[in-house]
């Protein structure tokens, strides 16, 4: 080699070599230092998070999730000196059995939880004594005092506390961030009104029990505001033991399904808005509609009729004969500016955006099929989101669960309105797709089944045929309801959803809406102020009075001491005794026994294991 | 260079398997831990437990596919396109900053959209200044001051423009990895001193007036003062250490998982320290460093100038980015934001590694 050249240097090698072993070293070191000799202070080992995470209340500040600090205990096998005694003494204090702490100690780990979720005074009376190999961790338990009310809505927490599914998760950071001193986040006050959300649950379950549907959905919302008022789904879970379930999803933002008829109502408002409705037309149908080989099958032959009967019969043919002479352009326009292929934007996690095929691939068939609502899906919450904007006479606004957020010690409140409202179609559109929808619920209607007495009900009824990737399948259905009170001047919407019921009856109008009926007379009381157009709801009635015998006990138990007082004042005044903190558990004279004045009731509260 | 000679006596030699099923096996044990970290977030997020899984193992697939095919490419080729390659990356680097082709995310511009497609040009900016690099110390004349210029503009053209993205992670790993190269050259050490100290007042600077880098130093050294905010994903890692012992709470056991952010990506070791302890840790760290000092001694056999300071360079890059990331989640350093190589959820990140691993084994054939 000459001089000038340099040369492959191997001993520069070594040195590199060596700097990699020697990192090598230091990172094992460091690692077996992070094992064993953790830097978290020992003191704070125990705990998971010191932030009381943030309540959940409804519209009416009643609470729906609420935490407390428990303790839970686990085991180190290896560690523990003398097995018989801790073993003896663990299933005295925690009431379990001994073989079933052995077995636990002979499962080959190193660290096995014992119980969880253990009320203070208990991991105390452990604590002191000094068990080794016994160990502690503060974990914080979440209660929903209203069990399986609004699950799959709030979600649940994790064994560390942590939001995992619904409000829950989608808030995590809000209810947990430490915002001022206290060591607390901040709380949530829901648009839910649980009263509503309990009737709605109560009939929905039924159905979905009586049908043996696969799933079902109702969510209920104020026409003007987008306030969702109830949201619910079955199959339900209890969030206060949620893990033995395998169902979580909120329906009402997750599910994406053809809307069949219900889609009808958005078809028509294009075609009035478009004044492209001819409506002294009348259509023919042979009980199909056909056009170049396609053939789509109509629900019965329903002869000659206006568009008014056509809507009222939910015919296929009548309204795919009327759509088609909207160009596939401004008939997809419509759509859009109706909201679909889009997502609401509500603040819930993992939200579909469903299905709009766009124009280029309309052939034939997708334009026969999209006027009766198949080959596009849709979420129950866009089909809601557009169906208010045909109740508020033609805005289209976003849906909305967050009534406001206030800080842990109640100084800093935000409150959520809704600031986008956008104009979709004219007003006078809006109410004359409003008079086509009341004709439904009348005499002869699809949905005859959801008028109630002498009010005013607007709706549409829906059955869709479900279809996998390989086409529809027979036999399968879905069937809906979406209906509108009062009527004419609407101020809820509600939309009522089955999959797949089972039994004689399968139709939309035969089984969704009754269902329809049966919550709205519930809450009709609640959200009918009258005819006043552009109304709010009323203020805190949502306290339902349940009028109890005057010489029957009443069942306190599971009630909130705020629950108890008001209807002690209310309806048995006297001397009473309450005493405890959190849910009723035991009361004295048992629920149901004979009771007359004077009253002296005693009522222990506590928060449920 | 005679390229002649060698193409044929590269004919008659081997892949070296061993290496080959090395890098397998430390990518089979990252997709495990992967779906062990994300199958929570991503049944939470996507609905579908394996959703991230089954994204990461057909990237993984691909890139296994890329490497068997890099391996073929005789490594001669990548001496011809350094320069290109070198020139295509600056052009990347400089895309990231253009409206509509360039995406930001929080506020970083670093990726460059094509389409479905999600490019980090920076990933292939550190290959590109590694090969350059090779190809012009591979020249066995000694280096004069032109030379030595001209690589310091080499290293430091993509450096600044990695560090306006603002990326300062993936810029310093970039200036370690290319100085350590120019170690096992005959770049004069005194010229390496003299720039470590003219850039000194400007690291000082950019620690103090870059407010994320300050807000990360300052979590590092008292995590506990910043624990819900800047040091929250430490502590979460001190605590998957604590949790795990010595041999873990067994894999998807762990609870602490939940609690990291950045659980699937960044901090993917601090779940190998929860689910299978100080035991799993220490396995990781001798793969990976037992692969790179293995590598590094094949390497050094290499007689061809430009084939071995290829390979070493990519190896370097492979074992400091290794190191930056590890130290993150050790507590050893503040946060910067580099993945574990292999390891990590993320397409362009294996794809990258996978193709220039092929490159490391072809040379290999040559010692």
């Amino acid at each position: 080699m000459r001089k000038n050249y340099w040369e492959h240097n191997k001993n520069r090698y070594y040195i590199i070599q060596f700097i990699i072993i020697i990192f090598f070293l230091l990172f094992t070191f460091r690692a077996y230092k992070l094992s064993f000799y953790s830097p978290i202070p020992v003191n704070e080992r125990d705990k998971t998070d010191t932030i009381k995470r943030g309540t959940i209340f409804d519209s009416h500040n009643h609470e729906l999730a609420v935490s407390r600090d428990t303790f839970s205990i686990a085991l180190r096998p290896k560690e523990i000196i003398n097995h018989e005694q801790t073993v003896f003494l663990l299933s005295k204090i925690l009431n379990l059995s001994e073989q079933s702490i052995y077995e636990k100690l002979n499962i080959n780990e190193n660290f096995v939880w014992l119980k969880l979720n253990l009320p203070l005074d208990t991991a105390d009376e452990i604590r002191k004594l000094k068990l080794p190999g016994v160990v502690f961790e503060k974990t914080p338990q979440r209660f929903y005092p209203n069990q399986e009310l609004a699950s799959s809505l709030l979600g649940f927490v994790g064994r560390d506390h942590e939001g995992l599914e619904g409000i829950e998760y989608q808030f995590q950071e809000l209810l947990t961030k430490k915002t001022t001193e206290t060591h607390a986040g901040n709380n949530i006050y829901l648009t839910i009104d649980a009263y509503i959300q309990h009737q709605l649950e109560k009939s929905l379950k039924k159905a979905f029990i009586k049908t043996q549907s696969k799933k079902a959905l109702g969510i209920i919302s104020h026409v003007h505001s987008g306030k969702i008022l109830a949201m619910a789904s079955f199959p339900d879970f209890n969030p206060n033991n949620p893990y033995n379930n395998t169902q979580y999803k909120n329906l009402a933002i997750t599910e994406t399904y053809e809307p069949g008829s219900t889609f009808k109502i958005f078809i028509l408002a294009a075609l009035i808005n478009e004044n492209l409705l001819n409506k002294s037309k009348s259509y023919y149908c042979p009980g199909y509609f056909e056009k170049k080989g396609n053939k789509i099958n109509c629900s019965g032959k329903h002869g000659r009729q206006n568009i008014m009967d056509v809507i009222k019969n939910s015919c296929n043919t009548g309204i795919i004969e009327a759509s088609w002479q909207m160009p596939v352009l401004r008939l997809y326009e419509n759509l859009i500016r109706f909201g679909f292929g889009s997502k609401t934007g509500i603040n819930l996690p993992a939200e579909s955006k469903g299905i709009l095929p766009n124009p280029d691939k309309w052939d034939i068939f997708l334009k026969m099929t999209i006027p009766i609502g198949h080959g596009i899906s849709a979420t129950p919450i866009q089909l809601i989101r557009a169906a208010n904007a045909i109740g508020n006479h033609g805005f289209l606004i976003k849906p909305y669960l967050i009534e406001k957020i206030s800080s842990p010690d109640g100084k800093k409140i935000e409150y959520f309105e809704n600031s986008s409202k956008i104009r979709i179609i004219s007003e006078e559109s809006a109410k004359e797709v409003l008079k086509f929808m009341t004709a439904v619920t009348q005499k002869g209607g699809t949905g005859e089944k959801a008028a109630l007495g002498e009010f005013v009900i607007s709706g549409k009824t829906g059955t869709s045929i479900k279809s996998d990737n390989r086409g529809y399948l027979k036999g399968k259905y879905q069937s809906s309801f979406l209906g509108f009170f009062p009527g004419d001047f609407p101020e809820v919407s509600i939309l009522i959803w089955l999959d797949e019921p089972q039994g004689q009856y399968y139709q939309g109008g035969r089984i969704a809406a009754p269902i329809f009926k049966e919550v709205l007379q519930e809450i009709i009381t609640l959200v009918h102020k009258g005819n006043t157009f552009n109304t709010e709801l009323l203020p805190d009635i949502s306290f339902k009075k349940n009028k109890y015998s005057q010489n029957k006990m009443p069942n306190f138990l599971g009630k909130s001491k705020k629950e108890i007082i008001f209807i002690l004042n209310e309806q048995f005044q006297g001397k009473h005794t309450i005493f405890g903190k959190g849910y009723a558990i035991r009361q004295e004279p048992a629920p149901g026994e004979k009771i007359s004045q004077p009253y002296n009731f005693k009522i222990q509260l506590d928060f449920p294991e | 260079m005679d390229f002649q000679s060698f193409k044929t006596s590269l004919k008659n030699s081997e892949t070296n398997y061993l290496y080959f099923t090395i890098i397998l096996i430390i990518t089979i044990f990252g997709l495990n831990i992967l779906l062990a970290s994300s199958s929570f977030l991503a049944s939470q997020a996507h609905g579908d437990a394996y959703y991230y899984f089954k994204k990461q193992v057909i990237y993984a697939l691909i890139a296994v596919i890329i490497l068997i095919i890099f391996i073929q490419i005789p490594y001669t080729f990548w001496y011809h396109a350094a320069w290109p390659i070198y020139l295509i990356s600056i052009l990347l680097l400089a895309l990231v900053f253009l409206p509509y082709i360039g995406k930001s995310a929080g506020g970083a511009y670093r990726w460059i959209q094509i389409g479905p497609l999600t490019l980090q040009p920076s990933d292939l900016a550190k290959f590109s200044v590694i090969l350059l690099l090779s190809r012009i110390f591979s020249n066995t004349q000694k280096s004069g001051n032109t030379k030595i210029a001209a690589s310091l503009i080499i290293i430091f053209l993509p450096v600044s423009l990695i560090g306006l993205e603002p990326d300062y992670g993936t810029a310093i790993h970039l200036v370690i990895a290319a100085f350590l190269l120019l170690f096992l050259t005959d770049f004069p050490l005194s010229a390496m001193g003299i720039v470590f100290i003219t850039s000194l007042p400007a690291i000082y600077l950019s620690i103090r007036k870059v407010t994320y880098i300050w807000e990360r130093l300052s979590a590092y050294l008292d995590p506990y003062k910043y624990r819900y905010e800047r040091a929250y994903q430490l502590i979460a890692s001190y605590r998957s250490f604590l949790a795990g012992g010595t041999w873990g709470k067994g894999l998807g056991e762990g609870i602490r998982r939940h609690n990291l952010q950045a659980r699937h990506t960044d901090f993917i070791a601090a779940i190998v320290a929860e689910d299978l302890g100080f035991a799993g840790i220490f396995l990781l760290l001798l793969l990976y460093f037992s692969f790179a000092a293995y590598g590094l001694f094949k390497l050094s056999q290499v007689e061809n100038n430009f084939g071995r300071l290829l390979g070493t360079g990519i190896l370097i890059l492979f074992i400091t980015q290794t190191m930056m990331n590890l130290a993150v989640v050790f507590g050893v350093m503040p946060t910067t934001g580099i993945n574990l190589p292999l390891f990590s959820y993320g397409g362009t990140s294996i794809l990258t590694y996978m193709s220039i691993l092929g490159i490391v084994l072809n040379i290999m054939r040559d010692s």
